[in-house]
């Protein structure tokens, strides 16, 4: 696969991952998690991390030469660029690698909270950051069109992979 | 009613077009029935066949499950995810049958096993590879990532168990080769490129890839510097991204000349010469790709390194001769470079290169390109005789004759010549003895086609040939490892 089908599939599941969570949040906000429903949209949240987590490590690549990168998941340079991109196309307040940390590492934090209270309930900081904050981006994210940007790709490129 | 009306048509279209992928999926299955070789595009089948099957199971869950219609946001939020979940799958399954359509043809197939066996020493250790050959767009060789990752991730994210099985299996990658040049097996050597960025995509234990651990010095030390020091941070990460998909790039040149031999570098040469960019080079052409005449020139000069290696200095001094001058031929037809690429970008990849070039050997093990000393002349006696430089002849006389003469179990007749060597060989030949050029009418051009175009066949079958014996001598090797004779006596005992 080229780069933008190998873009496409990583869009395609972001906005999969995202749909998930949205209805995991609102179950949540709703009466707290119901019996199935971490099992059944939980797991998407592990790989919003890592998007988000992807977004931070090109934040600080490019922003701090001193510090040691900690990789989020198995990600190369390539792939945390994708993610910083998309983040800042998608969440329209950040605008600089330093805001992408700031943001991240709350968004991150708040999502570990949650799952080390085993998701009893949605509450106090964590929803309103999640209200304010992290389900308007998912809400972009999960109407993300999996062919957005391909345009920029259209160069010849010879021996490419 | 109205509401419920509208969710069952959501539902029976997403169904729908899951149904219609099943039956495509179904419909290549008696196509490949017969070809045993194309062991990847069986395996991608049988995941996207779960996967589909998954979705269905999925979708049907999520319809018993539905949230009244009180619940309407609830309910909103599920309806969209049921089409989502029918429109990740379709793409994601459609894209990879398309892969699939049109399998490697019987040209490609006498180098089709040499490289998958490459690829299999190459990729990650804790890991089994299956490259699935696709002719593709012209000049274009490419490598895709795996084809499973985006699928086993999409189902782990949706909680499904089939995502286990998907990643149990072997990764599967497409290597798109140019259709028409299916039979150039010397164009082909090209394919080094390629398979050597599954060696770069090996990740540490912190999930790093190679590349990013032999280029980050490089790059972090530059960033310490004067240069790095007065630009944006926007800027040094353009920079870093640049220099990061050129040294990919060259990177893998580098390893695949060394898997595959000195021609990669004329294969290469010829290949990029069809470019018009190659001949007005500029600095940045290419975000993803460093210009070729850099990309030549840093090969060339590893040559006068490797050709040593590979034994230039001991006998056969005529044939390294013709090799070496159809090197030079090819070195003085690469444009200038060195003032063309920017100096930060420069100065990163060098560093990687150097890191990369200290460890190749190890990087490749055994995947390494030896043989050339051993079979140069070989092959190119055999050539100049009109023979097929499959076999090298151990013993095939009797005592008599003057030879060892007794036969004793599990002693060769002969060898097979490695595949590497075959068209290696066959290829400075060809170039060092039909380098002129015919005069300037159409037949000519057309005559001097089809020699070509003949003597690629001779290499082609040669390899063919070769890859036989290879596997006659592994057969042999396993029915001498069953010991029939011992049992049968056994047995009669």
């Amino acid at each position: 696969m080229h780069e933008r089908e190998t873009r496409g599939d990583r869009y395609e599941n972001y906005a999969l991952f995202a749909s998930l969570a949205l209805r995991l949040f609102d179950t949540l906000r709703a009466d707290g998690a119901r019996p199935g429903s971490r099992d059944r949209d939980g797991g998407a949240l592990e790989p919003l991390r890592d998007l988000l987590n992807g977004s931070r490590n090109r934040a600080i690549r490019v922003s701090n030469a001193s510090e040691e990168l900690v990789p989020a998941r198995a990600q190369g340079p390539e792939d945390e660029l994708a993610d910083y991109d998309l983040l800042l196309r998608l969440n329209h307040s950040l605008h600089s690698p330093t805001e992408v940390r700031g943001w991240v590492d709350t968004a991150v934090d708040v999502l570990v909270r949650l799952e080390q209270s085993g998701w009893s309930h949605l509450g106090g900081t964590e929803a309103q950051f999640v209200e304010d904050e992290l389900e308007p981006f998912l809400e972009e994210l999960a109407q993300l069109d999996p062919d957005y940007g391909t345009e920029e790709l259209d160069e010849p490129e010879p021996l490419r992979s | 009613m109205e509401g419920a009306d509208a969710v069952e048509a959501v539902v029976d279209r997403c169904l729908s077009r899951l149904f219609a992928l099943e039956e495509d999926i179904g419909g290549y299955r008696p196509e490949f029935s017969e070809r045993e070789d194309l062991l990847g595009t069986h395996l991608l089948l049988r995941a996207l066949h779960l996967a589909v099957a998954d979705a269905q199971r999925t979708l049907i869950e999520e319809l018993r499950a539905l949230p009244p219609p009180s619940e309407s946001r609830r309910r909103d939020l599920t309806l969209r995810l049921i089409q989502r979940i029918a429109s990740t799958v379709e793409r994601m399954v459609g894209q990879r049958l398309d892969f699939i359509a049109q399998p490697h043809g019987r040209e490609f197939d006498p180098i089709a096993d040499a490289y998958t066996r490459l690829a299999r020493t190459l990729a990650d250790e804790t890991d089994e590879t299956e490259v699935i050959f696709r002719p593709s767009e012209p000049s274009r060789y490419a490598l895709s990532s795996s084809l499973l990752d985006a699928l086993a991730e999409s189902l782990r994210g949706r909680g499904s168990r089939v995502a286990n099985e998907l990643k149990s299996m072997p990764t599967l990658v497409v290597l798109r080769y140019p259709a028409a040049d299916e039979a150039n097996v010397m164009q082909h050597l090209l394919v080094g490129h390629e398979l050597a960025h599954l060696a770069l995509r090996r990740r540490d234990g912190d999930g790093r890839t190679l590349s990013a651990r032999l280029l980050e010095p490089s790059y972090d030390s530059w960033k310490r510097g004067e240069a790095a020091e007065n630009m944006s941070e926007e800027d040094r990460g353009h920079v870093f991204d640049r220099a990061y998909n050129w040294f990919l790039e060259l990177a893998c040149d580098h390893l695949g000349m060394l898997m595959v031999g000195p021609a990669f570098f004329v294969a290469l040469g010829e290949h990029s010469a069809l470019r018009p960019s190659f001949h007005a080079p500029s600095s940045d052409e290419y975000k993803t790709h460093p210009h070729t005449a850099w990309r030549l020139g840093l090969l060339g000069q590893a040559l006068e390194e490797l050709l040593p290696t590979l034994g230039e200095d001991e006998g056969d001094g005529d044939r390294w001769s013709s090799v070496r001058s159809v090197i030079e031929a090819s070195r003085a037809s690469i444009p200038a470079w060195e003032d063309r690429v920017p100096d930060n970008e420069r100065k990163i990849v060098e560093g990687g290169m150097d890191a990369l070039r200290s460890q190749a050997h190890s990087i490749l093990g055994t995947a390494r390109y030896t043989n050339l000393a051993r079979d140069l002349g070989l092959v190119w006696d055999k050539l100049d005789s009109g023979m097929v430089p499959a076999e090298r002849v151990c013993d095939r006389t009797s005592s008599t004759e003057g030879g060892s003469g007794h036969w004793q179990r599990g002693t060769r007749w002969s060898d097979p010549v490695d595949w590497r060597s075959i068209i290696n060989v066959g290829y400075f030949r060809w170039l060092s003895t039909n380098r002129t050029w015919p005069e300037a009418r159409l037949e000519d051009w057309r005559a001097a086609d089809n020699e070509r175009r003949k003597y690629v066949a001779l290499l082609r079958g040669s390899v063919e040939l070769s890859e036989f014996q290879r596997e006659a001598h592994e057969l042999a090797e396993q029915l001498l490892s069953l010991d029939l004779r011992s049992r049968e006596s056994n047995a009669l005992g």
